[in-house]
């Protein structure tokens, strides 16, 4: 109840930084349950200070545990919010079902916001010299030359490049192609650049 | 790149794209160097992107093997990379410190000086605006009543200040106070021109914005 | 500090260690906050270890319902033992948030010798760690670490690593990206387990 719950909660969150666990939804409801106990416990004592003023030193001990539970949820949540704003800029804007149900509905709510959010960034970029926005989640690494050699990974089906022309991509076939129609493939893992 | 004379003000300052080009790479190596946000050079951004677009027209006329498109297109992903990253670097800083800038940039709007774009501004406060009813959703409006409050600022992060950075004076400075954190003994300092120094962000911050120093 | 805000997570964690407190006012119905107690209530000039977060909370009401003693590894002997060989000490075993920490007792301690040990401390060790840093056999041998050594260090030997290729390949191949990488390393760590 003094925050050894939550503080689980945020080991368990710390211990995998560089993924999102599921949304640990259970654990959660059970932390606001302790909160709301303490609360009523308060209120009894609050009340009850009148006869023995002793007990207003306990409600401040509670009151504190209360606020540190608070921190303590908030402080998980903006973490995750964190994670899934790279996932934006990893994944694209449209999630793998399996990465998708790592998140709470709530959160799949705030990442489709975040989405639209910078996407009319992204528009308004320019607009006054009727330039149509630019996608800053491209050109993520300096180019180095014009065109590069990748290998596919898995079998993802038919690309069309810009030109016109329709490549398949199977896994295991090689392709030279401009980097930038490859970029985004290869940062989804979908293709590997070869050295 | 073909030097071409842009117009920018009504005083018939002619300004080639090349220092265009210069002033935005300085920019954008400072804000990524800084801790704060700094002020947009959007004006610098929509000149390049202005000359992005007609670049692009030109080699599009181009025989797609011809040489100079090649070495054009090269030219343009570089540029394409640097404002990008420029603005992305941005971005991340004002969803950091989101609750903290968009505090600073209300008052900054009164006074005229306003450091983000007012694209940016509204991304800021809608970030903000998504985060809070985040939050209440999933928390705060399920905790106890006394619980229940959106704490602005004590939510708010901050820069650090007091991180060091490398530094290049673009001309001699006098007078840079070094603050004692530790003691009383504050220190004054003169820079030459051209020489290289690790300081502290925070005596040199208005040094950067008003490009007497370039952070390297 | 630049980590300690409010939402920091390794801020909270720092803040959930334990410190010597002495309560200076009755506490009914709190005797489970000390593990040896018998009663349901503590009485005033108990002498209890409690979590950071509630100490300090306490300690600002006015007036203050506890005072907070130094934790042993920032006492005279442990300091002493700091201040003459901090290369030597287990850090991992002493307190993995020993600098962290030491922050938030250093305002409690009258004389300030703490802050002036942690600054030692932190100058010592951060020699030992540069040079050691170069290359991963001398890292592995370096005395385990606190927890913020720990990731500067990875951040010190990622940078290093990156150096060098550039030096060598000069280029930075297009790489898939981080988050992605590790959710398939994942997902295939727990197929195999199925």
């Amino acid at each position: 109840m003094f925050g050894e719950k939550v503080i689980e909660l945020l080991k368990e969150a710390e211990r995998n930084s560089d993924t999102i666990d599921l949304y640990n939804d259970e654990k959660i409801r059970q932390i606001i349950q302790e909160m709301h106990i303490l609360f009523k416990m308060n209120m009894d004592d609050a009340n009850a200070t009148t006869e023995n003023k002793s007990l207003w030193t306990t409600v401040q001990v509670r009151h504190s545990a209360l606020e540190r539970n608070k921190r303590c949820l908030l402080a998980y949540l903006y973490n995750r919010m964190n994670k899934i704003k790279t996932l934006r800029w990893e994944f694209g804007s449209v999630l793998p079902p399996d990465v998708r149900e790592l998140l709470s509905d709530s959160e799949y709510e705030w990442f489709s916001k975040y989405s639209t959010n910078l996407a009319s960034y992204m528009r308004s970029l320019g607009e006054d010299i009727g330039y149509s926005g630019i996608d800053l989640t491209e050109n993520l690494r300096p180019p180095k030359s014009l065109y590069i050699e990748v290998l596919c990974v898995t079998d993802y089906g038919k690309l069309e490049l810009e030109d016109g022309d329709v490549i398949m991509l199977k896994k295991n076939s090689r392709h030279y192609l401009p980097t930038e129609e490859c970029q985004t493939l290869i940062r989804q893992g979908v293709l590997k650049q070869i050295i | 790149m073909d030097a071409e004379d842009i117009e920018l003000s009504d005083d018939e300052e002619e300004i080639t794209a090349e220092s265009v080009l210069k002033t935005l790479q300085n920019a954008w190596q400072n804000e990524r160097l800084a801790p704060e946000i700094l002020p947009h050079h959007n004006d610098m951004v929509e000149c390049m992107l202005g000359q992005i677009q007609h670049m692009e027209r030109n080699i599009n006329k181009l025989p797609k093997t011809d040489l100079r498109s090649c070495i054009h297109k090269m030219e343009l992903n570089r540029i394409k990379y640097i404002i990008c990253n420029y603005l992305k670097t941005r971005l991340g800083k004002i969803e950091k410190y989101c609750i903290a800038i968009v505090n600073e940039e209300k008052q900054r709007i009164e006074a005229g000086t306003n450091y983000l774009t007012p694209s940016e501004f509204r991304y800021a406060q809608e970030y903000i605006t998504n985060m809070e009813s985040h939050l209440k959703n999933t928390i705060l409006n399920h905790v106890p009543g006394n619980m229940q409050s959106f704490e602005l600022n004590k939510m708010a992060i901050y820069p650090n200040f007091y991180c060091h950075v490398f530094l290049k004076a673009n001309e001699t400075i006098n007078g840079i106070i070094l603050e004692d954190l530790l003691g009383d003994q504050d220190e004054e300092i003169d820079i030459e021109e051209d020489s290289q120094h690790i300081l502290q962000y925070k005596p040199i911050a208005d040094l950067v914005k008003n490009g007497k120093v370039q952070l390297v | 500090m630049a980590n300690s805000n409010y939402l920091s997570i390794s801020d909270i964690l720092v803040t959930n260690e334990k410190v010597p407190c002495k309560f200076l006012l009755d506490l009914p119905k709190m005797g489970f906050l000390d593990p040896s107690a018998t009663e349901n209530d503590l009485k005033a000039g108990t002498n209890i270890e409690i979590p950071l977060w509630l100490a300090e909370s306490l300690y600002t009401r006015r007036p203050p319902l506890v005072s907070v003693d130094l934790p042993k590894i920032y006492k005279e002997t442990y300091r002493e033992i700091l201040n003459a060989d901090s290369c030597t000490v287990d850090m991992h075993k002493l307190g993995q948030h020993f600098y962290e920490l030491g922050c938030y007792i250093a305002k409690h301690d009258i004389k300030g010798e703490v802050s002036s040990t942690l600054l030692n401390t932190f100058r010592q060790r951060f020699k030992m760690i540069l040079s050691a840093s170069v290359s991963t056999d001398s890292i592995n041998s370096v005395q385990p670490l606190s927890m913020s050594e720990r990731k500067r260090t990875e951040a010190a030997v990622v940078t290093e690593r990156a150096l060098s290729s550039w030096l060598k390949i000069g280029d930075c191949p297009l790489t898939t990206a981080n988050m992605v990488a590790n959710h398939r390393k994942r997902k295939r760590a727990e197929m195999e387990l199925l």
